[in-house]
């Protein structure tokens, strides 16, 4: 079932508890009593409408609005891009990496498992970060920038033009999320099981969790953030 | 029992989504859909790499140079098509399976069944998750960090067979990447640790 402003947050999170992170993400907390979406969107100054459309998306897999996202601003959509950055760095990704830290194994021989685990999630993380850090330093300020020029905001150069385009970021952008199939396949697979069963479940519920986030993440990026980037690009250039 | 790979063609959802709920009700069926139409169809073909295609015959009417795609992956490849009751197929063209729109879900039951018995035999054998002895020699070249050229002069093959060995081992383990595929050689002991360190 799809959300609308209309619905009430708390019921929101009943039915659909897996979109919690997302709209713990938007910065809205807890104690909302029967406020509906377009309510504490007001309260906490989130475009209701953007945060609908994000909502459904972690709900359905099939749905996925391209063009009615491609219709909000580049900062709406860049400010949640970087706000799910800063929960992966802070929250999903160090709660891994301490969930792997307290896995355990029993005999001497499977003793080195963890470490292997560990030192395949510290590289991933390592991947991760690069990936977020040259969006953060290099994509995203050039898509504000771009939309800025075209609101007249900021004054167009044609060097700056040249100098980037979001077509170098689309030919490289990858799939951040394929190495922890790798991990998941490792976990249920090939190694012996972990004498803490419970905790290497909890293990694999988070990378779920997060691969599907990223997931969602990428999409938006790819589908959304640029095709519209591209749009402004050829209008811009249309002014020179 | 290995899953039979659907593709979906089918642009319209309500259609879409009653193909799916057909066929998640038969067992080991894995459903691909690719609504990227972008892409030539050849190379979604190659990308999802389906046992059987399923799709609308109103395709072939829109599309002129689909029939000749969808058979030029014949051997491989079984088609079902969709149709609308009163509607005739092209007298010359051949499908695997045809499915009137009105059948009852016995009937299509009865008939995608036979298709997958038809082709599972088949796939069982290609699909064996153990790896060869010539994977294992590449598997282990790779986790001791070696490129594709380096392994092919060792093992005295060409770059090219490197790949196909490399994409297979990634198929039958669920690995891609190379530091996974370096923990499954440790724990299988395909390599030891002892190897690595002479490395690093
Ligand atoms: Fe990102
Ligand atoms: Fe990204």
């Amino acid at each position: 079932m799809l959300i609308n402003k209309y619905s009430k947050l708390n019921d929101i999170i009943l039915e659909r508890y897996n979109c919690m992170p997302v709209i713990l993400r938007f910065g809205i907390q807890f104690g909302f009593g029967d406020k509906t979406v377009a309510e504490v969107c007001k309260q906490y100054d989130i475009d209701a409408d953007f945060f609908t459309e994000i909502i459904n998306i972690f709900i359905d897999k099939d749905y996925f609005p391209q063009t009615h996202l491609q219709e909000f601003s580049v900062k709406t959509i860049i400010d949640f891009l970087i706000k799910s950055h800063q929960d992966y760095r802070k929250n999903k990704i160090p709660h891994i990496e301490k969930l792997i830290d307290s896995l355990e194994w029993d005999s001497s021989e499977t003793k080195k498992n963890k470490a292997l685990i560990k030192n395949f999630f510290l590289q991933y993380k390592t991947e991760v970060i690069e990936h977020m850090d040259y969006e953060e330093t290099i994509v995203y300020p050039y898509s504000i920038k771009m939309e800025k020029i075209l609101n007249n905001e900021q004054t167009l150069s044609i060097k700056e033009l040249r100098k980037y385009a979001i077509n170098i970021y689309a030919d490289t952008h990858d799939d951040i999320e394929e190495k922890l199939l790798d991990l998941k396949n490792i976990l249920i697979k090939y190694l012996p099981p972990s004498s803490n069963l419970e905790t290497e479940q909890m293990v694999l519920f988070e990378i779920f969790r997060l691969e599907k986030d990223l997931n969602n993440h990428s999409r938006i990026e790819e589908k959304v953030l640029i095709p519209k980037i591209k749009l402004i690009e050829t209008e811009l250039k249309q002014m020179i | 029992m290995n899953n039979t790979r659907f593709l979906i063609l089918e642009k319209s959802y309500i259609i879409r989504q009653g193909i799916k709920t057909i066929l998640k009700d038969i067992a080991n069926v894995k459903i691909i859909e690719d609504t990227n139409y972008n892409l030539p169809l050849d190379s979604i073909i190659e990308n999802t790499n389906p046992s059987i295609i399923i799709f609308n015959c109103k395709l072939l009417k829109e599309q002129a140079s689909l029939y000749k795609t969808l058979k030029s992956f014949e051997d491989k490849i079984k088609l079902v098509v969709i149709k609308g009751t009163n509607k005739k197929l092209h007298k010359n063209h051949i499908f695997d399976l045809s499915i009137d729109i009105d059948s009852s879900k016995a009937e299509i039951f009865k008939n995608i069944n036979l298709l997958i018995n038809e082709i599972n035999p088949l796939s069982n054998e290609e699909q064996t998750s153990e790896l060869s002895d010539r994977e294992i020699e590449v598997l282990k070249n790779v986790a001791k960090g070696k490129i594709n050229k380096e392994i092919a002069d060792i093992l005295f093959i060409s770059t090219h067979t490197v790949i196909t060995h490399r994409k297979n081992i990634s198929k039958k383990l669920g690995i891609k990447s190379v530091a996974g595929l370096t923990i499954y050689a440790i724990i299988n002991k395909i390599i030891i640790e002892d190897e690595l360190d002479e490395i690093q």
